[in-house]
């Protein structure tokens, strides 16, 4: 038998003529779901929320001030402010008045109210602010401190004493000149009768001369005190008046505390933080890391740290992370940008959370239950210290997959900012809530 | 009472929640009736409406669907004339294909097909402070396994505490809706009743 045979036959059966149509082939189907392409579309658009006006509300209507809400207006603004709302008010009347093609050739003095429909509301990207706020007040902590304002010459502005006030402090100045000198002290007991001169030229004799010298001294260093140190006269005065608000930092304050650390200082000015809203933080260092960046030239070492700093009685809370050669330059720096980015955390009854809550960051899921009042922090050391430190007493903490320090860390923080306070659930859905201790949304049902 | 679609239900509000929509559908059925008033009467959702494949007119802002004369009018075949009926006596019934629009309730306004099988349930879903009002609900009783439970379970998990394997409430506004014999209600009501039913799912 020829060895050609084989492969004949294999021609014979395989080597049919292709069809004209090729055959698809046959797939078995492992799932019950349509492709895309034979799915049955809506025959309707998707109804956005957004469209029906039910999240932003800032579009829905505009309407001219009448006169007495201009009048009200007129009470809480001053003029340029009312001129600004004139104006604006202005723009939105040609516009929606005569169209846009006749406001286009006018001066543009205000904002374009199609311009607020489309773009005023709720931001909603990755930037935006995590709490509400309309930015109308400087929070101590959370906004950079405003300069001070200085007047332009402090000298100038300071007033001279009165001839009364220094003579009477030129004679306790003497009488303390006259305790401590000596020689001040035997030329008065000498010449009790007065100033002693030399008859034959008139002149203070040398003596007098001294004791002259001694007093004028006296007189100058009065007049400068004054200047400065005098509570009625002076420009620099820290006590008269004294604000009670965190964003003033006395320096006063500062020199009382003895020595303070240049870098804790520095942080504090800028975040405008006086030393005893400071001193209400607790600070520590949670994690700190021992890194090596594998080079050519071998292993680089430094270290990183993760710091919380938190306050209990202000219910404040920040994590921060700092790197560095030095490690306890590492330590600073995590401490400082904790003090940094404190951010007000919700207490129920300012003792637990509000509700169960879940934080998750990459492996790491920490599980946080609110817990009836006594008892106590039944967690982990890490979220043990961020609960102390923002004074929480009453919870309970489950870490139940990976348990890598600083993801739990971060992931705790995350969890206690997830909290939904039944205010904002009850105002949601419009009904009013109880709960043993209080009544949400009370004023509507 | 199927908890197959009911789960498509949890599953489809989710979801619509989650891409923000103002207005969804779900198939009707008794139950998806009442579980949805429930959900309205506690305030997960702003409007439940019957109504076709098409959004109700009264719900939609620009009103994109013609007045409800137009459609209920426009579904109507001519009547077959005597000589037809003679030739033909079966014109006398109906051969519509009954996906024609009728009258519904006392709103002028409101159509839906005559067709049950066609009807939908539209539900206006809720937000606040740019957050869903219902962002989660899934099924506590399954398909295979119902779970029932009495005024003495309700009155511990309204109270945050688990019973019969259903955990408790402890989520601010957390609910749990049960199908009982006086209808849908919520296990806060249940528990003040004392009265039992069947689980039919968390929402929060």
């Amino acid at each position: 038998m020829s060895v050609s045979r084989p492969a004949a036959r294999c021609r014979c059966l395989f080597s049919m003529p292709p069809s004209s149509v090729p055959k698809p082939h046959p797939r078995r189907t492992f799932t019950t779901t349509p492709p895309l392409n034979r799915r049955v579309r809506r025959g309707y658009k998707n109804i956005k929320a957004e469209d029906m006006g039910l999240i932003n509300k800032a579009a829905a209507e505009y309407r001219p001030y009448s006169e007495e809400e201009k009048a009200l207006l007129s009470k809480k603004y001053n003029k340029e402010q009312m001129d600004a709302i004139e104006a604006a008010e202005a723009e939105a009347a040609t516009i929606l008045g005569e169209g846009s093609e006749s406001s286009s050739s006018s001066a543009i003095t205000g904002i374009d109210p199609r311009d607020l429909a489309t773009q005023a509301g709720f931001r909603r990207d990755y930037l935006r602010l995590g709490y509400v706020d309309d930015l109308s007040r400087i929070s101590p902590v959370l906004d950079k401190r405003k300069s001070k304002e200085v007047p332009p010459n402090m000298k100038t502005n300071a007033l001279p004493p009165s001839e009364e006030k220094l003579a009477e402090q030129l004679g306790e100045g003497l009488d303390s000149l006259l305790d401590r000198d000596p020689t001040v002290q035997a030329y008065f007991e000498n010449n009790s009768e007065g100033r002693k001169v030399d008859p034959s030229t008139g002149k203070p004799t040398p003596e007098t001369q001294v004791v002259d010298e001694l007093i004028q001294s006296q007189i100058h260093q009065l007049e400068r005190n004054n200047l400065y140190v005098d509570p009625e006269y002076s420009a620099l005065a820290p006590d008269i008046p004294r604000v009670q608000d965190p964003r003033f930092v006395y320096e006063s304050d500062e020199a009382e505390t003895g020595e303070v650390d240049p870098d804790q200082q520095r942080v504090r000015r800028a975040i405008g933080m006086s030393e005893a809203d400071a001193s209400r933080f607790m600070q520590k260092v949670l994690v700190v890391r021992w890194v090596a960046n594998q080079t050519r030239l071998g292993k680089v070492r430094s270290t990183s740290a993760l710091a919380v700093a938190g306050s209990a009685q202000d219910g404040l809370l920040g994590i921060g992370s700092g790197k560095s050669v030095e490690p306890d330059q590492a330590m600073k720096q995590a401490n400082a940008n904790a003090l940094r980015n404190v951010r007000p955390i919700p207490k129920y009854e300012g003792r637990t959370i509000y509700g169960d809550v879940q934080g998750k960051v990459s492996g790491t899921v920490v599980q946080l239950m609110h817990r009836p009042p006594g008892f106590g922090l039944r967690c982990q050391h890490l979220v043990f210290e961020m609960a102390r430190a923002v004074g929480i007493t009453d919870l309970a903490a489950r870490v139940p997959r990976s348990r890598n320090k600083m993801n739990v860390v971060k992931a705790t923080y995350q969890a206690l900012m997830k909290q939904k306070l039944p205010e904002d659930v009850a105002r949601g859905r419009g009904r009013k809530m109880v709960d043993v201790r209080k009544v949400y949304y009370a004023g509507r049902t | 009472m199927s908890l197959v679609n009911l789960a498509n239900v949890c599953s489809h509000l989710q979801n619509a929640s989650k891409a923000r929509l103002g207005l969804t559908s779900i198939p009707v059925s008794k139950l998806h009736v009442a579980l949805m008033l429930a959900l309205q009467r506690e305030g997960f959702l702003s409007s439940v409406t019957l109504g076709g494949a098409n959004p109700p007119a009264n719900l939609v802002q620009g009103n994109p669907s013609p007045p409800a004369d137009e459609l209920v009018a426009a579904q109507k075949e001519p009547e077959p004339s005597a000589d037809a009926l003679a030739a033909e006596p079966w014109l006398i019934y109906d051969s519509r294909d009954w996906t024609d629009m009728v009258r519904w309730g006392d709103d002028a306004e409101q159509v839906v097909p005559r067709n049950l099988a066609r009807r939908r349930l539209w539900l206006g879903l809720k937000y606040w402070d740019n957050e869903p009002v219902l962002s989660r609900m899934g099924l506590i009783s399954k398909p295979k396994k119902r779970v029932i439970l009495n005024s003495a379970h309700l009155q511990k998990i309204t109270r945050g505490f688990e019973a019969n394997f259903v955990k408790g409430l402890r989520r601010p506004g957390e609910c749990i809706f049960l199908n009982t014999d006086r209808g849908v209600l919520e296990s806060r009501i249940c528990a003040e009743k004392n009265i039992g039913g069947m689980a039919l799912c968390r929402v929060l």
